[in-house]
């Protein structure tokens, strides 16, 4: 096309791919509470950037389908694997209705950066002139 | 004599720019012989460092280091308001080039 | 994976937890029920939940291992807990020593469970409104 994107801006879009993931992963958590038996999801793409970006481990790959990904994993989901109530479920509904408050700050903020950062985009194109 | 009208013009404004102080305190008019092209040269590089200091933390906060959100916007805000600035700044100093221009001697 | 998806798990969160009260609620109805259609008194019901997972026709793509849909109801089966005997030889189903069957549900239970539903229902109701104020929000992408 002609201009780059830059890193940051890579690294947004791929946290809010990872925050609507994590959104869809509370919501089923949250509407699986009575099920018996049931283990939740856990995420952290948090921790996969951090090693990217901070620790430098592992090179982040942007892919052209903008998962975030190291080598050859995309978004880490594992399960809870722990024992929970007595009918097996181990949902723990506070907790989830936590990480789901915290989501939408992280969302928000996301969001927040990114707009900024493309009406700041927009006004060096138009190089001030409206 | 206090013209006021004056204050307002181009040239008023240029010559205030000279005399502000850039990020580390030291004011421009300090050094010695600085054209406006280094004036401005000096604001472009300290909107892009704000610019690269707004991506850094903002890159930190998304990899779940703990920055607090409140720090995160206003480094962008800064850094959108420092290039708002740097371009204003070059467009009255083009403006009060042409103003000297125009001047009948 | 996007926003409506999560949207469509927390709608069958409710589907499931709604079906759970109205089950709660047929089964204090029929407190007193002694004849069904079949024979007998009537039995408490119960809906059995299951995690719902992705099929091949609805995978969404973007994470991996992540293949949740929501809750469905397995079945709904019949509790199979003997009736209760109750001393009552006026009662027209009363059989020759003067006993009716009773349904054997304890009201106590059925309160629980529907406090529970009740509890579930708010929580999906929650997270439905989160969801959609984040996709209200990823709309204002761009917009100055």
């Amino acid at each position: 096309m002609g201009f780059k994107i830059d890193h940051t801006f890579q690294v947004l879009e791929a946290s809010l791919n990872g925050s609507t993931a994590r959104q869809n992963i509370i919501a089923h958590n949250i509407s699986n509470v009575n099920t018996p038996g049931f283990k939740q999801f856990l995420v952290n793409f948090e921790d996969q950037l951090n090693d990217s970006l901070i620790n430098t481990k592992l090179p982040l790959k942007i892919t052209s389908s903008k998962h975030i990904s190291n080598g050859d994993n995309d978004l880490k989901v594992t399960r809870d694997t722990s024992p929970g109530r007595a009918d097996g479920n181990n949902v723990n509904l506070e907790t989830e209705m936590t990480a789901m408050v915290k989501n939408d700050i992280y969302f928000n903020a996301a969001l927040n950066q990114i707009n900024k950062k493309i009406a700041i985009k927009k006004y060096a194109i138009s190089d001030g002139r409206g | 004599m206090n013209i006021s009208a004056l204050n307002n013009s181009p040239l008023y404004f240029a010559n205030k720019v000279t005399e502000s102080k850039v990020e580390n305190g030291s004011s421009l008019s300090d050094r010695e012989g600085l054209s406006f092209s280094q004036i401005i040269n000096q604001k472009i590089e300290d909107a892009n460092s704000l610019q690269k200091g707004a991506d850094k933390i903002t890159e930190e906060f998304l990899a779940g280091e703990p920055v607090e959100i409140h720090q995160m916007l206003i480094a962008m805000e800064k850094a959108d308001l420092a290039l708002r600035e740097t371009v204003e700044i070059r467009n009255k100093i083009i403006d009060a080039y042409k103003e000297i221009e125009r001047m009948q001697i | 994976m996007s926003l409506l998806s999560a949207m469509d798990i927390s709608t069958r969160g409710l589907s499931c937890e709604r079906l759970r009260m109205e089950l709660v609620a047929q089964n204090i109805a029929n407190v007193d029920t002694t004849k069904t259609n079949g024979e007998g008194p009537y039995k408490r019901k119960v809906a059995v939940f299951k995690e719902a997972l992705q099929t091949e026709l609805n995978v969404n793509k973007n994470t991996d291992n992540f293949n949740g849909n929501g809750v469905e109801v397995f079945k709904i089966v019949e509790d199979n807990a003997d009736p209760i005997m109750v001393y009552d030889p006026e009662h027209p189903d009363a059989n020759q020593e003067g006993f009716v069957l009773k349904p054997n549900i304890n009201l106590a239970n059925e309160i629980i469970d529907s406090i529970t539903a009740s509890r579930a229902y708010g929580a999906n109701v929650t997270v439905l409104n989160a969801t959609k104020a984040l996709a209200l929000k990823a709309l204002t992408i761009g917009r100055g």
